[in-house]
């Protein structure tokens, strides 16, 4: 199966966060990986057992790029960045 | 389970029936309708008697009953599924019904008010809810903007005092 | 316009307190995320792509200046410095925090403003016409009608968990600026043969996966009964509307798989039960709100102005944003003006916190402190003097909020789609972005004449764009946003469907296929004929052939 990752929401902010092998991070190239049906849903499961950090908890399609990890779906291309529309907002503004 | 009525959380005592005989034991008994409307008859001799009604059924489906029932239970399958507070309140407002209505479903504690102006006065709870929640969410709110099954009374009538509303 | 006794106040006071105990009780792990949810959407927050999205309640799209100062405070204090328009009079803030959203409640409290019932399973905001009480076509103020069923509709115990949101708007003049056609429940004010004012109601309209235009369900409901009514309408698809399928449970399916004749007969016999009971709306609290609603003290004017005929003739790019922007004002030496909230190039509909101030400035100095939103995601200064537009356009274009292209191409109503809203599949505000660009040359914009552009990024359809004269609807095509075209839908009193003119466009071909559909009108027109109406007698024949070649 293709590499996954878990993303979530932040429950105090809304912001997203992607689990990492620790805990969580904002920075999608932190996230841990997954390639086995087992080790993506333990993955997700430990997502799942933290309603009080994260929301929305899933599974997602990532890929190594050029810059390291990176999603695959245009979709959380935009959520691990920001607005296409203003720069100057999201993670891509830091 | 266990009954939220009149500010506190009660043994409850009503069982549910699904057979004539289980139905004909004494004290409180709650029967499906189908049993209802197939043993009317002999059930309306019953004291203590009660109809379970599925949320897609109409109320008038007892209309001429409901002077011999001592309860009505109404379903939530999803909390998110309100069909029974209009049920609640055709069952109260139109039909008149004097006897209990509890509610049967995975209700949360933010639905209590509208539970209770829409004619509930009963919630079915596991045992050892706490129902202080329930109780603060009831209590919350003054103003109520329509009217409905329950006899709060309703901004229009406090802002333009009637002799109805002074009396209140 | 309505100003809040103590009943009002203490009532969204409470509601604040309540969802600061929500909050609180989510946080604690004591709520789930599954329970928490249809109570935090009942206060208008949701979860979108970036973070919480906050959806504020504007009544009927009507705002006080010292209301747009705070939602401007709200933006600089509690987001990002900036606030989006919706399509239905609303407005939205894309970071607020979950910890600090019931401050932001309470600050909006603090100005009679709340985010109750914005979104979730309820009611929602009753929208109406954003000239009221300003348009001479006017039958009766359609504010006053808003403004009660706003009250009855907030916190409705039996309507608070519906099959799916329900909308109502209202219209108070035939020409109907609500679109009253294309929602839940749409509601027209008109005279009966006796000369007294009433209701025609209409149900089952709206846009989305199966967009459908409202069926006539009573021509006359009197005002007493106006409640007791939509209490029964309300009652009807509480009970029938499909719970088993999200894409089929507004009451637009209802009506139409059941037929209209049926839920009209399921209607009126359930209104028999509730019409002389306590839903008759007392006559005290319709003058009560009427009162709330009483004209401001205009003065008595000439009906030209010296000043402003003179600049119209001196300045160009002012008669131009006249002629785009300025509309009729009942009252002699008055007019409407709006304010686009689109700039060439722009994010439709979004206004920073700076410009929210200085619209309630200019409100407060201009306009007797009263602003307007509409569903097209622009502010209106609704009682402007003649004498003073000028000075607020010079004003206006110091925040560079002038951009004269209102009901034109340039004036593109987008959903924020999905650069923002986790619903969508496509992106709407860079299609916009680049057709607004490409239509920037004002002349040309004003040549084009009048032309609703419509976008929406998904099938939820948030950007209306089944009733734009040119609609686009963004979709997926293998992991690409692929656009889809529609022509001919109409919002006003003949409302209309858009119809599909072919296969999709990519981003790379969509702003040329608008263009061309633009030029293709431009050649067939007969003089003074709009868009619509030279689509409407052409049918989409000769766009399709413009886009696509010849069959």
């Amino acid at each position: 199966m293709s590499l996954q990752a878990v993303t979530a929401n932040r429950l105090g902010d809304g912001l997203v966060i992607y689990l990492t092998a620790t805990g969580w991070s904002e920075q999608v190239a932190d996230a841990a990986t997954a390639d086995t049906r087992d080790a993506a849903q333990a993955l997700l499961d430990r997502a799942l057992a933290q309603p009080g950090h994260a929301v929305g908890a899933e599974l997602i399609e990532v890929e190594q790029g050029a810059d390291g990890l990176r999603p695959v779906r245009y979709r959380e291309l935009i959520r691990s960045l920001g607005p296409t529309v203003r720069a100057d907002l999201g993670y891509q503004a830091a | 389970m266990a009954l939220l009525k009149n500010g506190r959380l009660l043994e409850d005592r009503w069982v549910d029936a699904d057979s004539l005989d289980g139905a004909l034991r004494p004290g409180g008994v709650l029967v499906p309708l189908e049993l209802w409307k197939a043993e009317r008859l002999t059930l309306r001799g019953k004291s203590a008697v009660g109809v379970v009604l599925p949320n897609t059924a109409d109320p008038a489906e007892l209309a001429g009953d409901y002077e011999r029932l001592a309860a009505v239970a109404l379903q939530f399958p999803a909390f998110a599924d309100g069909r029974a507070f209009s049920q609640a309140r055709v069952i109260r407002e139109k039909h008149g019904f004097k006897g209990e209505i509890r509610a049967r479903g995975p209700l949360i504690p933010d639905q209590y008010l509208y539970l209770l102006r829409c004619g509930f006065d009963a919630v079915e709870l596991p045992e050892g809810t706490d129902i202080e929640v329930w109780l603060r969410n009831a209590r919350r709110y003054t103003t109520f903007y329509q009217p409905a099954a329950d006899d709060r009374v309703v901004a229009w009538r406090r802002r333009h005092a009637t002799p109805e509303a002074a009396a209140s | 316009m309505y100003v809040y006794d103590q009943l009002d106040r203490q009532l969204v006071n409470d509601r604040v307190e309540e969802f600061r105990d929500q909050v609180r009780r989510r946080i604690s792990g004591e709520l789930t995320e599954e329970q928490f949810r249809p109570l935090r959407l009942m206060n208008g927050l949701y979860l979108q792509l970036h973070a919480y999205m906050l959806r504020v309640a504007v009544p009927y799209g009507q705002l006080s200046a010292v209301q747009m100062r705070r939602l401007g405070r709200i933006a600089r204090v509690y987001d990002k410095g900036y606030g989006h328009f919706t399509t239905r009079q609303n407005i939205q803030y894309n970071w607020p925090k979950l910890s600090e959203a019931p401050d932001i409640l309470a600050e909006l409290a603090e100005v009679e403003m709340h985010a109750i019932q914005t979104s979730g399973n309820c009611i929602r905001n009753t929208t109406s016409d954003p000239f009221a009480g300003a348009a001479a076509d006017e039958i009766d103020d359609p504010r006053v009608w808003s403004e009660i069923i706003r009250q009855w509709s907030t916190l409705h115990p039996e309507f608070s968990f519906l099959p799916r949101k329900f909308k109502i708007a209202v219209t108070g003049a035939p020409n109907d600026r609500a679109a009253i056609k294309v929602h839940d429940i749409g509601i027209v004010i008109v005279r009966n043969a006796a000369g007294e004012i009433g209701f025609e109601m209409w149900a089952g309209g709206g846009q989305g996966r199966t967009p459908m235009i409202a069926r006539l369900i009573r021509d006359f409901v009197a005002p007493k009964d106006l409640l007791s009514y939509l209490e029964a309408m309300m009652r009807v698809y509480n009970r029938f509307g499909r719970r088993d399928n999200k894409y089929k449970a507004r009451i637009k399916i209802l009506v139409h798989e059941i037929g209209a004749e049926r839920y009209r007969d399921e209607v009126e016999a359930e209104w028999q039960d509730l019409r002389h009971g306590a839903m008759e709306l007392p006559q005290a609290e319709i003058a009560r709100i009427r009162a709330a609603f009483a004209p401001p003290a205009f003065a008595t004017l000439p009906a030209v102005s010296e000043k402003h005929q003179a600049k119209l003739f001196e300045d160009r790019a002012y008669a131009r944003w006249v002629k785009s922007n300025v509309r009729a004002h009942k009252v002699d030496g008055y007019a409407i003006a709006v304010i686009s909230l689109k700039p060439v190039g722009g994010i439709p509909g979004d206004a920073t916190a700076e410009q929210m101030e200085a619209v309630a400035d200019f409100a407060e100095r201009w306009s007797f402190s009263e602003v307007r939103v509409t569903h097209e995601q622009n502010l209106v200064l609704p009682h402007v003097r003649l004498d003073d537009l000028y000075d607020l356009w010079l004003a206006l274009g110091a925040v560079e909020l002038d951009t004269p292209n209102v009901g034109t191409v340039g004036d593109i109503i987008a959903c924020p789609g999905l650069d923002y809203c986790s619903l969508a599949n496509a992106r709407s505000i860079p299609v916009s972005q680049r057709i607004s660009e490409r239509f920037a040359d004002l002349d040309r914009l004003h040549d084009i004449g009048e032309l609703t552009l419509n976008i929406s990024g998904c099938i939820n359809a948030c950007g209306h764009h089944h009733v734009g004269n040119i609609g686009i609807l963004g979709v997926d095509k293998k992991g690409e946003e692929f656009y889809q075209i529609t022509l001919g839908g109409r919002a006003d009193e003949n409302a209309a469907i858009g119809k599909i003119v072919g296969p999709a466009f990519s981003t790379d071909q969509v702003t040329d296929a608008i263009e061309t559909i633009v030029e293709t009108y431009i050649q067939h027109r007969e003089p003074g004929e709009r868009f619509v109406e030279t689509y409407e007698r052409l049918g989409l024949a000769p766009f399709k052939e413009a886009l696509y070649g010849a069959a």
